[in-house]
């Protein structure tokens, strides 16, 4: 942590020397990436606005200027199709606006300078959508052009794979093979239950003793190849051991014919087979990868960041590696076969599944142009490679970690530690993290923390009834600290500085016997219980309703993808009125801790937009200037956003777009 | 005041040994306010609604018969809202769970539910019985 800034923007090491070198390089960046595929013009053709999710808009409508001239232009309510979540990001496709709406993932086009709905797709219904598990959480929708006619794929909750006509909403014609379910049109759709290789009833679905799948993101068209991930059942709602892996399949865009599966659990004879003892290869599973995927064009790379295996916070009947869970996979999208990995956590215990996508840049490193590709993560790591060949571009160390103590645990001896960027958010825990506004504040805190293991990162679970007779441990990041899904990553490839918005939070879990935790759960997956489980998802509040930790409780970091060094960081949004009025904190300086929740971004050729909270809770956005991080905007929007932003330009004006749970909330410029 | 680890220990004691609650109250004995419910309408629409729909806890009550109420709370109060674990005040948090409770049909009562001394702890989750 020592190459953390210390201090809000701009860091102190930003000397002027440092800055002639970092200005220099963002010459020798600038070649690249100006108009990304699928942002020119304004347009946005994937949910991160670009296939390398980048989120950045060459659209300048909106500046520093005029940014306190935004308003409120329309509203979508989605909540007719009981959309609650928030969590689609829409696409700006050659006029319309596209976006999944509610568990039924119904599929909507929009008019984007008002609001209306155009039309609307909904799938039947099956008795595998019913049971399906993270319905309401579509990310958004894939896109191609095929013949020269705009074409919208979704992955449905029950999973299946549908291609629609951009203009008319209508089922693809030629696409897909007839459904044996009332209702289904009679083309345009894939089972692509068909092609995993489990036993299953297309009405019905897999049974819940085999396993379960699902989707909870769009696929991604490259080079004429549908690329379909997929989600599990969350793995700390799992008492079982079996599951189904979440393989990656490939189809025709045009004819939606099966060309590829990877197998996300290799089997033998298959690259990294040994790293699954115990032949757990056999019957676990998840391995999902419920972030959506980018892809390299002009390589004709996808790449996909997986979930760990079957069960979260106890692995002990899958000793080994457990390749390729938790892990940063580039597939080649003619094939399916692999051409590079990295395993970001060996053996994933934690619950630190990649949440979202990998960013896609071109940059310069010690004066050479390098394809890049950066997954950050829970960890508050920000792993980078060249993504053509997997090399990472600053070293990664393995480290020595702790062991678990639950028996029959067995973690890797150590875990890869990248060495730059620097860590953008808290590590570990010790007492110098906690609360310190008063020393009885900060007592408090270390009394709430002692019944705790506390530790480095990777501190593992502990289970209920320890020797230490503690309640559990506590580990730093928690699984929804660092960087997670309602917050994902922006970067400016002009520049090459990307940004990422990440949450102070530990987490507790109560482990206890699998059986306690089966009995709880209404429809388990799998047949044989775990040994240990999660019992409850404990987390730990700080003293006399305050923060836990030192602020900031949430902040956006830049970061320099050039250099790998931090250049600046600032709190998400405003300290909370709860903060500044505690009875105990009267007469003490308060900075900004920042409001705990992460920020939705999206970054232009002129600015940084984020969302957050004013101190009394009032929801805005604000403007920051790219380069330096200082605020140059806020105005007052409806609603608290989350899970994404875009922006577009149609009929001469540039939209935001905020996601406002059931509702997308357009703002635009006064006219 | 913290959200006490005794607490904490004392919903994780009832957890493993349900049944050997000191007070015999549960969920259907009007343990709430009307006015808690109405404050943890707009909480619950403001801070757990994207997540959980207002049917999500049916089954969660269902499954978790017989626990401690207590239990529910130290979840929902350290780990909640996942978009800012804990960021609520403790009466809000009871707030909230009063409102689950009347959108579960449980009954309202003339007494406030509270969070202090692990009242909450001595109360147990159960079936709904008939009005």
């Amino acid at each position: 942590m020592t190459n953390r800034c210390a201090t809000p923007m701009p860091c102190r090491w930003r000397t002027l020397f440092s800055g002639l070198l970092w200005v220099t390089g963002l010459a020798l960046a600038a070649t690249a990436a100006a108009d990304a595929p699928g942002t020119k013009d304004g347009q946005w053709h994937y949910l991160g606005g670009d296939s390398g999710h980048t989120r950045y808009s060459p659209a300048n409508q909106i500046n520093a200027e005029n940014f306190a001239d935004l308003e409120e232009a329309w509203v979508w309510d989605g909540a007719s199709f009981q959309a609650q979540s928030g969590r689609s990001t829409p696409s700006y496709i050659n006029g319309k606006l596209y976006t999944v709406a509610g568990p039924r993932r119904h599929v909507v086009a929009i008019d984007p300078a008002n609001g209306e709905t155009l039309w609307s797709y909904r799938e039947p219904n099956t008795r595998r959508w019913e049971y399906s598990m993270r319905q309401d959480y579509g990310k958004g929708v894939g896109y191609a052009s095929i013949d020269g006619r705009d074409v919208i794929y979704i992955i449905s909750p029950a999973f299946f794979l549908t291609a629609l006509d951009a203009e008319s909403g209508a089922p693809l014609e030629g696409f897909g093979k007839p459904v044996p379910i009332a209702g289904f049109p009679k083309t345009g759709v894939v089972d692509l239950l068909a092609d995993l290789g489990h036993e299953y009833e297309p009405y019905e679905g897999i049974t819940l003793e085999t396993g379960y799948i699902t989707s909870s993101s769009p696929p991604i068209v490259v080079n004429g190849v549908v690329v379909v991930g997929n989600s599990a059942e969350q793995g700390y709602n799992q008492s079982r051991i079996e599951n189904i892996p979440g393989d990656i399949l490939g189809y025709d865009a045009k004819t939606g014919e099966f060309l590829w599966k990877f197998n996300v659990i290799p089997g033998p004879g298959e690259f990294g087979h040994e790293t699954w003892e115990n032949d757990a290869w056999k019957w676990t599973g998840d391995i999902s990868s419920w972030a959506p995927l980018s892809a390299d064009q002009e390589r004709g790379i996808v790449y996909v960041p997986t979930n760990g295996a079957t069960l979260d916070f106890y692995g002990g009947f899958r000793p080994g590696d457990n390749l390729f869970s938790t892990s940063l996979i580039a597939l080649d999208v003619k094939t399916g076969k692999r051409v590079w990995h990295y395993q970001l956590v060996r053996h994933d215990i934690w619950n630190y599944d990649t949440p979202t996508a990998p960013i896609l840049l071109d940059v310069t490193v010690n004066g050479k142009e390098v394809p890049i590709v950066v997954q950050a993560t829970k960890q508050s790591f920000l792993y980078t490679f060249n993504r053509e060949t997997g090399k990472p571009i600053w070293p990664i160390e393995d480290r020595p970690v702790p062991a678990s103590k639950i028996p029959g645990e067995k973690l890797s001896e150590t875990q890869p530690f990248p060495t730059r960027p620097a860590p953008f958010d808290i590590q570990g825990l010790t007492h110098d993290d906690l609360i310190d506004f008063t020393p009885e504040l900060r007592q408090a805190a270390i009394d709430i923390v002692s019944e705790y293991e506390i530790g480095p990162l990777y501190n593992p679970p502990l289970h209920r009834d320890n020797e230490q007779g503690l309640i559990g441990a506590l580990w730093c990041p928690g699984d929804i600290g660092g960087v997670n899904i309602d917050a994902p990553p922006v970067a400016d490839p002009i520049s090459g500085i990307l940004y990422v918005s990440s949450r102070k939070h530990c987490s507790t879990r109560i482990m206890a016997p699998g059986s306690e935790r089966d009995r709880l759960i209404e429809e388990p997956t799998g047949t044989t219980i775990a040994d240990y489980a999660v019992l409850s998802g404990f987390g730990v509040r700080g003293p006399d309703d305050l923060n836990m930790f030192k602020p900031p409780y949430s902040r956006i970091t830049a970061v320099d993808m050039n250099t790998g060094e931090h250049l600046w960081w600032i709190p998400v949004g405003e300290t909370p009125e709860r903060v500044l009025n505690h009875p105990q904190l009267k007469d003490i300086d308060i900075p900004n801790t920042g409001t705990g929740r992460a920020a939705p971004m999206v970054v232009t050729s002129t600015l940084l937009m984020y969302a957050g909270d004013a101190s009394d809770g009032t929801p805005h956005l604000y403007a920051v200037d790219k380069v330096s991080g200082k605020q140059s905007g806020a105005v007052e929007v409806p609603a608290t956003s989350s899970y994404g932003m875009m922006t577009y330009l149609h009929g001469g004006k540039q939209y935001v777009i905020l996601q406002t749970g059931s509702k997308l909330t357009a703002l635009a410029l006064v006219e | 005041m913290n959200l006490s680890v005794r607490q904490i220990l004392a919903a994780l004691l009832l957890l493993g040994s349900a049944g050997a609650l000191a007070d015999p109250r549960t969920i259907n004995d009007g343990i709430y306010t009307d006015e808690q419910a109405k404050a943890g309408e707009k909480l619950y629409a403001q801070h757990c609604l994207t997540c959980h729909d207002k049917k999500y806890f049916r089954p969660v009550l269902k499954v978790w018969d017989g626990q401690p109420l207590g239990i529910l709370y130290t979840i929902m109060s350290a780990s909640m809202p996942e978009s800012n674990p804990g960021a609520l005040p403790r009466k809000e948090y009871v707030e909230i769970l009063a409102y689950i409770l009347s959108l579960n049909r449980y009954p309202s009562g003339d007494s406030e539910l509270g969070y202090e001394d692990g009242v909450l702890d001595n109360i147990s989750i159960a079936s709904r019985t008939a009005n």
